[in-house]
């Protein structure tokens, strides 16, 4: 009798991976139009603004547009995705690049196979590449540091929560807020230094204080235990300053606890549901909104105008520009309007696949 | 000489959890000295929370690690369980008890599903729990998208279990005194003592609690005495697929988001860990409730004493697997002392015996 | 002829007294390959050993006796360099030596055929015979040079006239196979000492004549042999001079013209085991269980017909792979049987596992006891309670601990299990404890079918005796009982009704009184003859 339940069930489990399969598979077959390979820098709700755009994109251009969430955002996984892609043919890849410094010799092997390559979000400047889209990391720091003078004019203890300091993106965007305190020669362009993380940082000639960056890789509950444990060791402390993008829900589920909503600040990157909807109450300062939605159509767009041979009419240094932008409790209700409208499209695109 | 036997045994077990004990107590001296705020309410409170939160999967499997099995899957399923029971409450508008049954009811046939592999089809633990570490995180994803589940600003009274503080959420009336402001018993933590409790009972004093451990020490014994071993084992890997689940739920309430691709990565391991240090055998048959929470208690404590020390994050992981592996040699020490006292006990009560034969003769 | 007895034992206990002060006054060492002079040895609790002194000639037999925990395997592992001793003096070929570690007793020629195989069976014949010791060749001396390590083992193989290629996968053989192949291991050390600890307790009849063979060739190459077991037949058999000890001291030495059952027995318990086997009780006509046409599984199936009357004990005879502890698994509902029924007091019993075995009144006590019949490290009182726990010792799922002690303690008084008490781990027992433990557990359900197999297989003589005991006394209040049993002693003395096995059938049924032992063994190699 149990024997029986059981082998029902493997039954079920097997058709079920099969049926799965092979839809797949005639999704494929059908598929005639030039493939183009959309890699983000991992699974993050973030890319569903990409994901809201890929279907008008494939509609209005002609092509095929397949989106690729690396599991754990590791950069062998968007090795092996880019491989798949060269094996079936694809036309173009676009990515968000992990590990720029090592992966640009493979990243010239693949363009060199006739296979154009635009990067989005996070760059690898050495590559053979054809165009990045997006603004520089660096230049959201600086953003963020702005940000920062704002909601500390005269000066404070401030820390910062991210998820790993060996990623270009948090390096850049780390950087571009410490050069940014310090007054540093405003620049675009990462100027490819690192300051050390050594706790209590003084910046600004000692108005600022960058307690520590405390690194959780990549597990939330451990970020919120980080911000607790900071709140407990540094009661002075002024601002948490979220930087990857689930940082800033776990910060502000912590600083709830611990009844400091409003009076600890927070600022953070990108924009999570949860981080908006803190802007709007008034608890988090400012959000940094960068704009997934439209790295998604300018890097298809290029893509799209190279392989049917079209001038993409990419500028001279390669970069098209797509800013960040600052949201805070005087524009979040306008720009949350508009992401509600993309994510929608998103909804429905989602709903259309399954 | 046979009436002491149960009193005997009790402190013989209370002997056991006094190394782990040290060792807690320790570290909490230790972190107090560099660190004097370690020992404020909000502190403690937070350790108390967390402990509650890890404790349980530490609880979830240590029944599973009584049989001689393991449980690889616990946290692919808490955050398959938590994304779901997110999604149903907020965009599936689900209402929250229904919500909460369907998890346990899913999670609980999850522990079927491995108990049935194990046992019926004579897989090992290991793969059987491995497969589902990699089929649960990819079928969240997958399910949710890889879109982040958040309950917002949303109020659901469900988010007491993981948020609320006893006595003072039920102050009848007027302002909490700032002492129970202060120092309020957060929720996870009771429920850890609750189910704790649950376990310790029925791990103790019932059938099942004696059919199991007599089944993780010696199966094939066990099933030439008649007990259903297939049935005990499965009823293992329940409880712990539906602690991972009711875990999910807690750590979804509690963060008040969930990431699907990472929420519970590696949370098995940190749920074996406190297993391990509370003095739970990987080779089965042993283990006491009483040590798990205190394994678990030490994790925790000791990620905060990381923290709050200022241990430079890059450490933190060679302190956490430093202090495990002491932990657990410290009490592989203790046990080798207390075998040599027992010999020697058993030495000197041999030699009396020999010396009133003798004597016996004598008389003779 | 009980002053004769006497008096016999007190020259054997003058001769061996003489032969001591030989030794120490130095005479004759020169024939002897090992002397041991005066040696003790302590564990906690016990004197395992006390000033115990023997010799060893070249190409000599000598078999040592004694019941469990006399201090037999005390005294191999010394020489074996497992222990070190608190006093005394070894000697080998009269120079006072120090074994102190396994290494050393291998350089002095000392070999150990252990009870248990130690044997890797994944491995080649030759892989075994030279584990740790293979000749190597090649990069760095690093890769193995096969041929040498098959010509070597050949050589080997020789001495133990076995037949088998050097190259064989282990697991292949039979088992008696694989015991000479451990035999050639010890041999292949160059050993002059070789010891056998219970060598034959898993080889057949035929097996174990080619064993003694092989002893026997050994002594002709001058190879002294030291033989422990508890079979006193082949003791009878093999030896050329026996050693007997009891509660760690020498007991007595018989030669080689004196060597018969009744002496060494005597020397072993100190006293006459002249009723061992007290048969009075009563079979009563009415059958209470029977097997019909009961297939046991994993075999060439012949359906098996039994019938065991109320107080009857029926043995289960023949030899190692009949099928006999395949049948009692069968019958209890370990393995499922593949056809037949089972009835007890004329009603058809449903049963397909363990717990409905038990709940139509049968037990069994396994064979392995350390792997099937205990929990070896839980508790004395909880291995005692664990089969009734469910339906007898707990009320909706708890546990009365109350009841579990008090029938603990009156199972310990019933089965005189000696212990300290009964919270301490059930594998801090001697082997006859233990077995009585088992035992207890399973008296405790007041079984209507008893099943034993090999119900004192590894305990000493006294437990022995008392295991029949209690089997008579159960037989006496009308439980039906079925044995399985090797050893023909136990088969002939217990019995009202043998019942022979021979590759997975019934051969035939023989009655006590009337049989030989001849009869028995015809009919459990019967197919291999036709």
């Amino acid at each position: 009798m149990k024997s029986k339940v059981l082998i029902s069930l493997l039954v079920v489990l097997l058709l079920f991976s099969f049926s799965t399969i092979s839809a797949q598979a005639q999704q494929e077959a059908a598929a005639k139009k030039p493939l183009i390979g959309y890699i983000t820098n991992g699974p993050y709700e973030f890319w569903t603004y990409s994901a809201a755009a890929i279907p008008t994109m494939e509609e209005e251009l002609g092509v095929d547009v397949e989106l690729f969430l690396p599991p754990n955002g590791l950069p062998e996984e968007q090795k092996r995705f880019i491989e798949s892609l060269v094996a079936r043919g694809a036309a173009g890849i676009g990515i968000s690049v992990v590990d720029p410094d090592n992966v640009t010799e493979f990243f010239n092997e693949v363009i060199a196979s006739g296979i154009p390559m635009v990067m989005f979000d996070s760059d690898a400047p050495a590559s053979n590449r054809l165009a990045y889209v997006g603004m520089s990391n660096y230049a959201a720091g600086r953003m963020a540091g702005e940000l920062v003078k704002e909601v500390l004019p005269d000066g404070g203890e401030w820390m910062i929560s991210v998820g790993r300091l060996d990623a270009q993106n948090a390096i850049e965007r780390r950087q571009g807020m410490i050069d940014e305190l310090n007054g540093e020669p405003y620049s675009t362009t990462y100027p490819g230094k690192m300051t050390p993380n050594t706790p209590n940082l003084k910046l600004g000639g000692g108005k600022w204080t960058l307690l520590e960056t405390r690194t959780d890789g990549g597990d939330q509950s451990k970020t919120k235990a980080i911000a607790e444990d900071a709140i407990l060791k540094y009661p002075e402390m002024d601002l948490i300053v979220g930087m990857w993008s689930y940082s800033s829900p776990a910060v502000i589920s912590a600083v709830r606890d611990a009844g400091l909503l409003g009076k600890m600040k927070i600022i953070g990157f990108d924009m999570e549901t949860e981080l908006l909807q803190a802007v709007q109450d008034g608890y988090a300062y400012a959000a940094l909104g960068q704009d997934p939605f439209t790295y998604a159509v300018k890097t298809i767009e290029t893509l799209a105008k190279v392989i049917k041979g079209e001038d993409p009419k990419v500028p001279a240094d390669g970069l098209i520009d797509v800013p960040a932008l600052k949201i805070t409790g005087e524009n979040i209700d306008e720009v949350w309007g508009k992401y509600k409208e993309q994510l929608a499209t998103g909804n429905r695109y989602i709903e259309a696949t399954k | 000489m046979l009436e002491n036997n149960r009193f005997l045994k009790t402190i013989k077990g209370m002997k056991r959890l006094g190394g782990i004990t040290l060792l807690l107590i320790a570290i909490i001296i230790i972190t107090v000295i560099i660190q004097p705020r370690f020992f404020t309410a909000y502190n403690l409170r937070n350790i108390l929370r967390w402990t509650g939160l890890f404790g349980i999967l530490s609880l979830g499997i240590s029944f599973v690690l009584i049989t001689g099995g393991i449980d690889l899957s616990m946290g692919s399923v808490l955050g398959m369980v938590g994304a779901i029971a997110t999604y149903l409450m907020t965009i599936g508008g689900w209402p929250v008890w229904i919500v909460v049954i369907f998890i346990i009811v899913l999670s609980a046939f999850l522990g079927l599903l491995h108990g049935l592999l194990v046992t019926k089809l004579h897989m090992q633990p290991f793969v059987v729990t491995l497969c589902g570490l990699f089929v649960y995180r990819g079928m969240a994803r997958f399910l949710m998208d890889d879109r982040t589940q958040g309950y917002g600003n949303t109020e659901f009274g469900i988010k007491f279990l993981a948020a609320g503080r006893i006595p003072s959420a039920f102050w009848p009336a007027g302002e909490v005194p700032k002492f129970f402001q202060d120092w309020s018993i957060p929720m996870p933590f009771l429920l850890l003592i609750g189910l704790g409790i649950i376990l310790a009972i029925v791990l103790n004093k019932t059938v099942y609690g004696q059919h199991l451990k007599a089944t993780g020490r010696n199966e094939s014994a066990s099933r030439f005495s008649g007990i259903h071993t297939d049935n005990v084992i499965i009823v293992a890997y329940i409880v712990c697929s539906t602690f991972a689940g009711f875990g999910g739920l807690l750590f979804s309430l509690d963060l008040n988001t969930v990431q699907p691709s990472s929420l519970g990565n590696m949370y098995e391991m940190y749920a074996i860990a406190g297993c391990v240090v509370g003095g739970v055998s990987l080779r089965g048959g042993e283990g006491q409730i009483l040590g798990v929470i205190i394994g678990a208690a030490i994790i925790r404590v000791l990620y905060n004493a990381i923290n709050v020390a200022g241990v430079s994050t890059q450490l933190e992981q060679v302190v956490l697997g430093l202090v495990i592996l002491i932990g657990v040699a410290a009490d592989e020490v203790v046990r080798m002392i207390s075998a040599r006292r027992k010999v020697r006990e058993s030495m000197a009560l041999a030699q009396k015996a020999l010396e009133e034969s003798r004597a016996a003769a004598a008389n003779r | 002829m009980v002053e004769d007895k006497k008096s016999m034992k007190m020259d054997v206990e003058t001769e061996c007294a003489l032969e001591q002060e030989d030794i120490k006054s130095g005479k004759r060492s020169g024939d002897y390959i090992l002397e041991i002079r005066g040696i003790s040895k302590s564990f906690p609790g016990v004197h395992a050993l006390s000033n115990v002194s023997l010799q060893l000639k070249r190409g000599e037999v000598l078999a040592l006796v004694g019941e469990n925990g006399a201090g037999k395997s005390t005294m191999m592992k010394i020489l074996a360099g497992v222990y070190t001793l608190d006093a005394g003096d070894i000697l080998i070929d009269g120079e006072s030596v120090i074994i102190g570690s396994v290494e050393r007793a291998t350089n002095l020629g000392i070999a150990l055929v252990h009870q248990e195989l130690n044997l890797c069976d994944n491995l080649t014949v030759a892989g075994n015979v030279f584990l740790g010791r293979e000749p190597k060749k090649g990069l760095f001396n690093k890769f193995v040079d096969t041929e040498r390590l098959n010509n070597d083992t050949a050589e080997v193989l020789k001495k133990v006239g076995l037949s088998v290629s050097p190259s064989a996968i282990l697991r292949e053989l039979p088992i008696g196979t694989q015991q000479l192949v451990e035999i050639s291991k010890a041999l292949s050390i160059n050993a002059k000492i070789v010891m056998f600890d219970e060598p034959t307790s898993s080889l057949s009849e035929h097996e174990t004549e080619q064993l003694f063979k092989v002893i026997r060739d050994l002594s002709k190459q001058g190879v002294s042999c030291i033989y422990i077991s508890h079979r006193l037949g082949e003791v009878k058999e093999v030896a050329d001079r026996v050693v007997v000890l009891r509660d760690g001291k020498l007991s007595g030495c018989l030669e080689k013209h004196e060597i018969n059952r009744d002496a060494m027995i005597r020397l072993m318990v100190g006293r006459d085991i002249e009723k061992m086997y007290q048969k009075n009780h009563t079979v009563s006509d009415k059958v209470r269980v029977e097997l019909k046409d009961f297939i046991v599984p994993k075999r060439a199936s012949y359906p098996i017909d039994l019938t065991i009357k109320g107080g009857e004990i029926v043995v289960l005879s023949g030899l190692v792979g009949a099928g006999r502890t395949e049948l009692l698994h069968a019958i209890f509902g370990i393995d499922k049987r593949w056809g037949g029924k089972i009835f007890i007091d004329g009603s058809e019993m449903h049963i397909n596992t363990p717990a409905e075995a038990i709940k139509a009144g049968m037990v069994l006590v396994p064979e392995d006891r350390k792997l099937n019949g205990l929990v070896v490290n839980m508790e004395i009182d909880n291995n005692i309670a664990l089969p009734g726990l469910k339906d007898h010792l707990s009320k909706n799922g708890f546990i009365n601990r109350d009841k579990v002690d008090e029938l603990a303690d009156r199972m310990v008084k019933l089965l005189d299990i000696r212990l300290y008490m009964t919270s301490q781990l059930a594998e801090s027992l001697s082997g006859g404890n233990q077995q009585k433990v088992v035992l207890a557990k399973w008296l405790s359900m007041d079984p209507v079918f008893l099943l034993l197999d090999e119900p004192t297989r590894g305990i000493d003589v006294g437990a022995k005796a008392e295991i029949y005991k209690l089997l008579e006394d159960l037989a006496q209040t009308g439980v039906a009982i079925l044995v399985a049993s090797s050893e023909m002693q136990e088969v002939l003395g217990i019995a009202d009704k043998i019942v022979v096995m021979c590759e997975g059938r019934v051969t035939g049924e023989l009655d006590p009184l009337t049989c030989e032992e001849e009869d028995v063994i015809k009919l459990a190699t019967e197919s291999a003859v036709c």
